[in-house]
């Protein structure tokens, strides 16, 4: 029910975009609807991973600028977490690919530039199976063990991501960016055994996360104001 | 000259030092929250034949079948009894002692649920209860409410009462 909510709010909100855009090509028929395009890829994972995260992922995405102001994106990505807590010893292991779609809104469209500030709206899910193991659990009453390992526990991530962001001109067509992005988790496959510590394209799971992404950018203007 | 470039970089690097302030401070904002205990208990709650709360008013001693396991030892007034089960076995057996003639014996039939919560809270036993019945040498019933034992505090099983 609220998964369904949410979707429809998502659909509602990219349709009254979608809608503006349309009201907007009409009332200024000079200016051509498709102004560029550009691809991406997001080091945050690696910088996650340099820094001493426990998860790695690549992610690469491409957008279209549409009167340079409504900008749909594609994002697909690979995510990965192999660790092991040295405390607890706990081992923990998840790879899998990810996909989020939506739309940016560029709040400097009236400038001709590709250098910008943007918010913007995802949906994104996953499909992935973890393996977790740990030592055995003990009893604490009567004595007595009971081993623990589980693989191939698969499951099924859908969320939501608010994403606010700049992005400004390193040289000539390549620029570069900052993002943070509030996710909502909408519904998540449950086991009675384990929860996913690590959600492709999500993070280490949690109803709600801050995170932020480091984009670089190639921009290719196709209207370009001589 | 062309301060341009200059000017670009400039902004650029106010524009990316006030984003990573931004993450910083949200990153700070997010913390685990692990409170979970080490034992999930099954929990009992004495009722009257009216459906309200009451206690055990002597002493009430509870033992499992089969050991010399004393899990409850000579308290008065009980409500709430909190009894374990076992991780390697599907069926327990508790003996609720009022005096050494006046006794009831509580049968548990339950899965074992071994659950991963977090990296930062590990693992531990989680409990659903198949059935639970009663001899009725003391109680007049036994139900269960809430079958699925974590390390809430919830009622699980509600024991009732005769009237006398």
């Amino acid at each position: 029910m609220n998964m369904s909510r949410y979707i429809f709010l998502l659909i509602s909100l990219l349709a009254v975009v979608g809608a503006g855009a349309q009201e907007k090509a009409e009332e200024s028929e000079k200016q051509p609807l498709l102004q560029g395009i550009a691809v991406s890829t997001d080091l945050g994972g690696l910088g996650n991973k340099v820094f001493g995260g426990t998860y790695l992922y690549g992610e690469v995405a491409a957008e279209v600028n549409l009167l340079n102001r409504y900008m749909p994106v594609i994002e697909a990505g690979f995510g990965t977490s192999d660790m092991v807590d040295e405390d607890k010893a706990i081992a923990y292991k998840a790879s899998a690919p990810y996909f989020r779609v939506g739309m940016n809104y560029n709040f400097m469209h009236k400038k001709d530039t590709y250098s910008i500030i943007y918010g913007g709206l995802r949906y994104g899910f996953s499909t992935f199976s973890f393996d977790v193991s740990a030592p055995d659990l003990q009893d604490p009453v009567w004595g007595g063990t009971v081993p623990f390992n589980y693989e191939g526990l698969s499951c099924t991530a859908q969320w939501v991501e608010l994403v606010a962001g700049i992005r400004a001109q390193v040289w000539r067509n390549l620029h570069m960016g900052w993002a943070v992005r509030y996710k909502r988790m909408m519904s998540l496959t449950e086991h009675p055994n384990a929860e996913p510590h690590y959600i492709p394209g999500f993070g280490v799971n949690d109803n709600v996360k801050f995170c932020f992404s480091y984009h670089i950018i190639y921009y290719l203007p196709l209207n370009k104001k001589k | 000259m062309n301060n341009k470039p200059i000017r670009l970089m400039k902004r650029l690097a106010a524009r990316l030092a006030l984003a990573t302030v931004i993450a910083a401070c949200c990153w700070a904002c997010s913390d685990t929250d692990c409170t979970t205990a080490n034992t999930a208990y099954v929990n009992y709650a004495m009722y009257g034949p009216d459906g309200r709360n009451v206690a055990l008013t002597g002493p009430v001693t509870v033992t499992t079948a089969g050991t010399d396991s004393v899990i409850i030892n000579q308290e008065s007034n009980v409500q709430l009894m909190q009894l374990p089960l076992r991780y390697t076995s599907t069926e327990d057996t508790f003996v609720v002692h009022l005096s050494d003639i006046l006794f009831d014996t509580i049968f548990v039939s339950h899965q074992n649920i071994p659950h991963f919560i977090s990296m930062e809270c590990g693992t531990g036993m989680y409990f659903h209860l198949n059935q639970v019945r009663c001899v009725r040498r003391i109680f007049d019933s036994i139900q269960v409410v809430n079958p699925e034992v974590t390390y809430d505090s919830n009622e699980h099983v509600k024991i009732y009462l005769p009237a006398n």
